[in-house]
């Protein structure tokens, strides 16, 4: 166990998991609900990895705890779907819906539609490639970041993010969503 | 980083993983240095690079809307007791969803829904149609607008702006903020609108209203606004309307409180005349009409030159247009509250420096006020 819980440096430890809780829960269970297709077990792999966090002799602090916090959620994700071999999509129920603020009905239908291709769009990329994309542009870490979380190579990292761009942008443009929903500049 | 030998050279049909590792900011040393060489030279190759860094800011735009799994209640209070010490935890959460749950879910979801038309509601009143097209009083007329399109953040929720991880939680009340430190206090200007609002409502992933107090930082007790009274630079030296010093000059009220700079990337700055340990910094760019400012990047460090101990805390650049990376942070409204950036962990600099490049009304850039709120380095 990682230190008395009772003591000063329990008590910091607690502070350190708390913080790390708040910051990093919603983006753990979103990562791991993608590889379990369940919120429910996605919720207590983070539980899990967090009661790991406050097992761990030597905790990992500033930028590294992130890294530590979603390669061991990913293992313990894959171990459980190794287990149970679940690869049933979310549900609706399952998912929340948000709904957008600021559009009229038109803008917003055709917004709806942009994202819906890009997120269809996405589906037709390996599981490798969904994989260290969402790790890119949704929790926004480094090549080298992903490499830890994933044990691939940062020339894995590179090539199949490299590849997974090529693919998404002759998708949507064929698509025609360049052309509507994907320009910055007017 | 380094994208190793194995891949290959050469980019003639810009089939290249190191191209993609550059667009991204991922290259380091002499192999970005030849990149940057290479695109100034060749137009084509900066338009693939755009179009790399476009295609990074839809997929994080979009990635970041994409609706993700709610916990319920008794779910969040399971993994609140997992951040608790061992011989506090008693209970483990139920493990497999019940129908009732599941009941729950759809509830849940509906009661959002519900609350972000709310949120419509109230967002919309302050944002009527556009009839006629009138600017404050003291603004130049519209010139075209610059990127009116941002891309979509649906259901992107309020949140202040923090940044760069946190390992202490220093909400108000909050039992781990350290013993002395009090809630910033903000001197605020009256919240108004003037002249008939610009319609930004085609705009995307801008932060919706917030709802509720703004929660405010924990700071030192001596922690005050060390830039009020502090010389002011700026990389448009004659502006158009008002002067440099009026930036740190305290005053927000009024319609002309503000300094206009000239069009497109600018960039102002701040001497703090001494190293500081920074808490926040809170910008009001002009917010007597709702506007939203393009491209904010706030950043400190310890030189004029920005080369020496550069932290960036704030950047909603998305398409990467200043070049100082892509920014995640989410363009947002201007208002009377002002844009509060509280870095984390602690900055610590000399300069504060900030950037942006014109907003949805016009190409033109404004500030009426800066706050640093920090202290000297002891």
């Amino acid at each position: 166990m990682g230190g008395d819980p009772e003591s000063p440096a329990g008590d910091a430890r607690s502070s350190v998991v708390q913080s790390a809780l708040e910051r990093y829960q919603g983006p753990l269970v979103r990562y791991v609900a993608r590889i379990l297709a369940d919120v429910d077990r996605s919720a207590d792999v983070v539980q899990e990895t967090f009661l790991r966090l406050w097992a761990s002799d030597h905790p990992p602090a500033g930028p590294a705890l992130g890294q530590w916090l979603y390669t061991v959620a990913r293992n313990l994700a894959l171990d459980v779907r190794r287990k149970e071999r679940r690869m049933n999509p979310l549900s609706e129920v399952q998912l929340a819906v948000t709904a957008d603020v600021g559009d009229g009905p038109d803008a917003q239908a055709e917004r709806d539609e942009s994202v819906q291709l890009a997120l269809e769009a996405l589906k037709s990329l390996s599981e490798n490639q969904q994989e260290v994309v969402r790790l890119k542009f949704q929790h926004h870490f480094s090549y080298k970041e992903i490499a830890g979380i994933t044990g691939l190579s940062v020339t894995n990292v590179g090539f199949l993010l490299h590849t997974a761009l090529k693919k998404l942008r002759q998708q949507m443009t064929h698509d025609g969503t360049a052309e509507r929903g994907l320009r910055v500049q007017p | 980083m380094t994208i190793e030998d194995d891949i290959p050279r050469g980019h003639e049909d810009y089939d290249d993983p190191r191209l993609t590792a550059y667009a991204l900011g991922e290259l380091d040393g002499p192999e970005r240095e030849r990149f940057e060489r290479e695109a100034r030279a060749e137009p084509a190759l900066q338009r693939e690079l755009e179009q790399i860094r476009l295609m990074a800011a839809t997929l994080t735009a979009e990635l970041e809307a994409e609706p993700g799994p709610v916990l319920s209640e008794a779910q969040q209070a399971a993994l609140a007791r997992a951040a608790q010490p061992p011989g506090r935890r008693t209970l483990r959460m139920p493990s497999r969803a019940t129908g009732a749950w599941r009941t729950y879910l759809a509830m849940a979801a509906g009661v959002m829904i519900v609350a972000s038309l709310g949120g419509l509601l109230v967002y919309s009143l302050f944002l009527p149609p556009p009839s006629p097209r009138v600017v404050g009083p003291d603004l130049p007329p519209q010139t075209g607008m610059r990127k009116a399109t941002y891309l979509p953040t649906p259901g992107l929720e309020q949140k202040a702006p923090v940044h760069e991880g946190t390992q202490d939680d220093d909400r108000p009340g909050h039992s781990s903020a350290p013993v002395g430190h009090t809630p910033l206090a903000l001197e605020l200007p009256r919240a108004q609108f003037i002249g008939t609002p610009e319609d930004i409502r085609h705009l995307r992933a801008i932060r919706p209203p917030r709802v509720g107090e703004r929660t405010m930082p924990m700071v030192p007790a001596d922690v005050f606004n060390v830039a009020r009274g502090k010389p002011v630079t700026a990389s448009d030296t004659t502006p158009v309307l008002g002067e440099l010093k009026m930036i740190t000059d305290g005053r927000k009220e009024g319609s002309n409180a503000h300094v206009e700079l000239a069009p497109g990337r600018q960039w102002v700055r701040i001497d703090l005349l001494a190293d500081h340990e920074i808490f926040a910094v809170v910008v009001w760019h002009y917010f007597l009409t709702a506007r939203v400012y393009h491209d904010v990047v706030i950043q400190t460090a310890d030189d004029a030159a920005f080369t020496a101990n550069v932290r960036t805390i704030f950047n909603n650049d998305r398409d990467n247009s200043l070049r100082l990376g892509i920014g995640y942070d989410t363009p947002y409204v201007d208002n009377h509250e002002g844009e509060l950036v509280v870095p984390r962990p602690v900055a610590r600099g000399r300069y504060v420096r900030l950037w942006s490049n014109g907003n949805t009304s016009n190409d033109l850039n404004h500030y009426v006020e800066v706050e640093v709120y920090a202290r000297p380095v002891k």
